[in-house]
């Protein structure tokens, strides 16, 4: 059934057709949020959120084009909302040194790609949206600001930063490898 | 390649392999489960984006202040660990301010009559966790009176709306169900049945939802507190055993659609939809704080005199924006539910929760408002509400 017909008829109260909705959307919702909280736990529970907030404010929907727009922005609110609800306990947590990593790797590539996990793990959530967006789900400067509800010279900006905070949080690493992702 | 190609490169390997493949499919379960008591918002100021935003900020406040006064009962899970420590026990601190008498402001509600009385509380089954609670969750899935009066949440999928329906049981029809309920003696004594990981398991962190069983009243009352089951494969991967745990959920699930369950002769009349002899109105007024741009607090026909930040009695967290609380007549309801359906509100009605945010131009921000009915036993009182 097309996505026009399943909205209507989801806007109507048919929560059959939201799950319908929702079901084909559902990972890929789940990767984004994974990425952007780091956790898989508290990705459960932003995509959760996402689709309750969907649910409640399907109403609002006018144009069906514009549903995966609008489900990326309830996603990434619901992301930020879970992300300074775990703040509290985040703020327990202390980085250790990470004294098991090998320190002559030969393969570079897998190394410089350990230390941009570590680094994403590093940067504020926001950042890390606006990162999974672009470099993830490949998407376009205006598609971003959509996501992010944000003007796109703002994307724009943001992306810029993110990626400094990015390098400036494997810098050690960076180093270490220059050539490869310095 | 320049450095630059090859970080971004990188940087989206990376992204591609740090990201699942599926997922859970408990996810789509548990989110139709909350959609299940959670009513659609009326078109129209919803979709302007500026309103858009705002409701977003709003329901980011909601949340907060949701939060803040479920503290300990939608705690958000920590790291791994799963949220079992949810409990539907209030803290002192909950208990002492629901119990702050209401002031003799003009805003208190009038008192309503009292349920009738001898009717007595077999089971009452609650549902919260999993996520943000907002105060209509306390709506039971399940009251059983003594009189045989049965009210119910129908299983989701089977039903238009999230609605509550009532059905009176014979005398056998009672006697069948309470024995099925009863039968397992799991709710003989009050217990609180929780997750217990697998030594050295490592389960995936995230909210549960936590089912109250309340089985008779007074000093004899008996409460007990189960983790819903969260699906053979996730348990037998991580945790412990349970059978009480599944026990209860499958009693909870065919307690949920009680007409397959006990059959045409159980029962003494058709079933219709239940409204309350009078409902618990919650609001949360928000001074000073930007307009939703929707109709106005002041379309409402409140039951009572003065500012709505001075309604009832205050429930929970009592820093702003505190949560007012109070019971109010089936009449009163009724005027709120039709202003709400004449300014566009949706899923309203006096037979289930109802929601809604209005601007609230006296107070120069916003009030969300929650009304429920409330079950013939009284139950929920503000200070459940906590």
């Amino acid at each position: 059934m097309p996505d026009k017909v399943l909205i209507r008829e989801a806007a109507r109260g048919d929560r059959d057709a939201f799950a319908a909705l929702a079901a084909p959307r559902l990972d890929q919702l789940f990767a984004t949020a994974t990425l952007i909280l780091r956790d898989r736990g508290r990705a459960e529970d932003a995509v959760q959120e996402a689709l309750v907030r969907a649910w409640r404010d399907l109403r609002s929907v006018r144009d069906p084009q514009r549903l995966d727009a609008w489900l990326r922005r309830l996603l990434v609110n619901a992301c930020r909302d879970e992300s300074r609800r775990g703040r509290r306990h985040d703020s327990n947590i202390r980085l250790l040194p990470d004294h098991d990593r090998p320190t002559s790797d030969s393969s570079g590539d897998l190394a410089d790609r350990d230390a941009i996990g570590r680094g994403l793990r590093m940067l504020s959530a926001d950042h890390r949206a606006v990162i999974v967006h672009q470099y993830y789900l490949g998407l376009s400067l205006r598609e971003i600001a959509d996501a992010l509800d944000i003007p796109v010279g703002t994307a724009k900006s943001r992306l810029h930063h993110a990626r400094l905070a990015l390098r400036a949080a494997i810098g050690p690493d960076a180093q270490r490898s220059e050539g490869h992702i310095a | 390649m320049n450095t630059q190609d090859r970080f971004d490169e990188q940087l989206t390997e990376r992204l591609r392999a740090d990201a699942p493949r599926e997922a859970p499919s408990r996810l789509l379960y548990a989110a139709m489960d909350r959609i299940a008591n959670t009513p659609q918002r009326a078109t129209g100021w919803l979709g302007r984006p500026v309103v858009r935003l705002l409701a977003a900020a709003a329901v980011l406040l909601l949340a907060v202040a949701a939060g803040t006064q479920f503290a300990g009962l939608i705690g958000p899970p920590t790291g791994n660990e799963p949220s079992a420590s949810s409990t539907l026990v209030p803290s002192e601190s909950a208990v002492e301010s629901a119990a702050v008498t209401p002031s003799a402001s003009s805003a208190t509600p009038q008192p309503t009559e009292s349920p009738t009385a001898g009717d007595g509380l077999p089971l009452r089954v609650v549902n919260l966790g999993g996520g943000p609670t907002y105060p209509t969750h306390l709506l039971p899935w399940l009251t059983l009176m003594a009189d045989g009066t049965l009210i119910w949440q129908p299983i989701p999928p089977e039903t238009e709306t999230t609605s509550l329906v009532t059905r009176t049981l014979t005398t056998e029809g009672l006697a069948d169900l309470r024995e099925r309920i009863f039968e397992t003696g799991l709710l003989d004594a009050s217990a609180a049945y929780e997750l217990e990981p697998q030594p050295g398991a490592e389960p995936p962190g995230h909210g549960v939802g936590v089912y109250t069983f309340t089985a008779g009243d007074g000093a004899e009352q008996v409460v007990v507190t189960s983790v819903q089951w969260l699906g053979d494969d996730e348990e037998s991967t991580y945790y412990q055993p349970a059978p009480e745990r599944e026990q209860l959920d499958e009693l909870t699930q065919q307690l949920r659609d009680p007409e397959s369950m006990l059959g045409a002769d159980a029962w003494a009349g058709p079933a219709e939809p239940y409204e309350g002899a009078d409902y618990q109105l919650v609001l949360i007024p928000y001074r000073d704080a930007a307009r939703y741009d929707t109709a106005d607090a002041s379309e409402i026909p409140w039951p009572f005199d003065g500012p709505l930040d001075e309604f009832g009695v205050e429930a929970g967290d009592p820093r702003p924006p505190t949560t007012r609380c109070g019971v109010i007549s089936r009449d009163a309801a009724s005027q709120i539910v039709d202003a709400l359906v004449a300014l566009s509100f949706g899923e309203i009605g006096m037979d289930r929760a109802t929601a809604g945010s209005l601007d609230w131009a006296e107070g120069n921000g916003t009030v969300d408002l929650f009304m429920l009915p409330r079950m013939p036993d009284g139950f929920p009182e503000c200070e459940d509400q906590f």
